[in-house]
């Protein structure tokens, strides 16, 4: 292949991904820019400004009934890993824009938008 | 605050909502001395011609309580000089309404009919028993409140999951039926026919229970709060700036998500799904919404059922009903209703089913489908 056939390749496949990157964003949702709160019955632990982060991390919050893996990286804030039998906080992937607050009733513990203009909506339901 | 500056009108502008539209308008139109220059004036105009409200509204803070009860997360957030005091007293409710309902609780009043099988029954459990048997009656049996000892044998109250067989299911179902309940309305006694026989009240505790909320609130002088218990949301009036309460309807199918949002006000709004409590055993999924017919986890085709109503406790029984129904019966059902409610459905091909009293509070980017009177 010639150096401009490679170099068009190469555009091709850069543009290819960053469309691919583009709609899985959109169908997702986005992970927002916002401030995150984690909470533990109602107490504030810590705040992650989601526009700040540059590098992967992890914590863990533990409660009455285990400990709960907070992993912050390019997807957003999710709760990657926890040892209560019903999952849901894991299941639900990660705090989006407009999108529902982690809840994990056996340790009581949410992540959600700290403040309402973050938050976009008054309410939610769910089932 | 854009948001409510873009569907609010002028008057119902908090202070600082037109503050944030001047700096938006700063934003857009920093090349334009002209427009500015009338950006300005509009601006100066709103202020002296309802600034005394403006300044009203922005003294309006909401002031909001977390808290974790039945079983689940609550959010309640109140308006007003009372809010307060309004917010602690609604607190104190719903913890006398846990205590009273709470099929986990040895002492509550539900416990006790289920020991003895019957007995005496309180106003406020004499008033949801009349409102399960109505219920019971009008859906065919699709909402019943003698279902729980199917439940446990799913383990769904105590999370410890397993599959029942057919045998034991059989065993069981014969204890199911809300017509097997014999209840003296005026003596305010409840007898259970069959020893063994168990009720819960949880498919409507959380729905009466943000009703008697929006009751406190206004007893309180409240005029503009919301609740959000768990799945369950009720709203009193609109927001202190006039504006509709924006509330999320979350996405059976990316739980991150929502399927659309709800504008609203003084009604309630509740979904049933199978979704978030469930289980899987060799790649099958057990979800906890059971049809009382089989004894299974319902299979009616919709993986969402969201009722919008007045009636809080209505709407907390229907959206269950309705997803054990299905898109056709529920559809039939609410034609009948006289307007009694209105719904949302999701149905396991992701389709959006909207009853057409909805369509103008309902907001999404996907298509759905109008259900006509």
């Amino acid at each position: 292949m010639s150096r401009k056939g490679k170099a068009w390749a190469v555009l091709f496949a850069v543009l290819l991904i960053a469309c691919a990157a583009a709609w899985y964003g959109f169908a997702r949702g986005s992970r927002g820019t916002g401030v995150a709160g984690v909470y533990q019955d109602g107490v504030l632990l810590r705040t992650i400004e989601l526009s700040a982060v540059t590098a992967p991390y992890e914590f863990t919050v533990t409660g009455q009934e285990g400990t709960n893996t907070v992993r912050v990286d390019e997807t957003g804030v999710f709760i990657r890993e926890a040892d209560c039998p019903d999952q849901t906080c894991v299941r639900h992937g990660p705090l989006l824009e407009d999108g529902t607050p982690i809840v994990c009733l056996p340790n009581r513990l949410v992540i959600r938008w700290v403040t309402e203009e973050d938050a976009g909506l008054d309410g939610q339901t769910g089932g | 605050m854009q948001k409510d500056s873009r569907t609010g009108e002028a008057a119902g502008l908090t202070f600082r909502a037109q503050v944030d539209t001047l700096h938006v308008m700063f934003a857009y139109e920093r090349r334009s001395m002209k427009k500015l220059l009338l950006m300005a004036l509009l601006y100066i105009a709103l202020l002296t011609g309802c600034g005394g409200q403006a300044v009203g509204a922005a003294g309006e803070e909401p002031v909001a309580a977390e808290l974790f009860a039945m079983d689940t997360l609550m959010r309640l957030t109140a308006y007003g000089e009372n809010a307060s005091e309004a917010l602690a007293a609604a607190e104190a409710e719903l913890y006398r309404l846990e205590a009273l309902l709470s099929i986990g609780r040895e002492d509550s009043e539900t416990s006790r009919l289920n020991r003895d099988g019957g007995g005496a029954l309180s106003p406020d459990t004499a008033q949801l028993l009349d409102t399960a048997l109505a219920l019971y009656e009008s859906t065919g049996g699709a909402f019943d409140i003698t279902v729980f000892p199917l439940m446990e044998a799913w383990g769904f109250p105590a999370q410890a999951y397993r599959v029942p067989d057919a045998a034991e299911l059989g065993a069981l179902l014969p204890l199911v039926g809300s017509d097997k309940l014999d209840y003296d309305a005026s003596a305010g006694r409840l007898i259970y026919q069959a020893a063994g026989m168990a009720v819960d009240f949880g498919g409507i505790a959380k729905g009466y229970t943000a009703a008697r909320l929006m009751d406190i609130f206004t007893e309180h002088g409240v005029s503009s709060a919301i609740v959000s218990l768990g799945g369950n949301v009720q709203t009193l009036g609109a927001k202190p700036d006039g504006s509709l309460w924006r509330v999320g309807v979350q996405d059976p199918q990316n739980p991150a998500a929502n399927i659309g949002i709800l504008s609203l006000r003084d009604v309630a709004a509740v979904t049933s799904g199978g979704y978030q409590r469930y289980f899987e055993e060799d790649g099958v999924v057990y979800h906890h919404i059971l049809d009382p017919k089989t004894g299974l986890s319902a299979d009616s085709g919709l993986i969402s059922a969201t009722i919008v109503s007045t009636d809080g406790t209505l709407a907390d029984g229907l959206s269950t009903a309705m997803f054990v129904l299905g898109a056709a019966a529920a559809a039939d059902y609410w034609r009948a209703s006289g307007g009694a409610f209105e719904m949302v459905l999701v149905t396991d091909d992701g389709g959006i089913l909207v009853t057409a009293g909805l369509t103008e509070a309902f907001e999404t980017t996907h298509d759905y489908e109008v259900i006509a009177p």
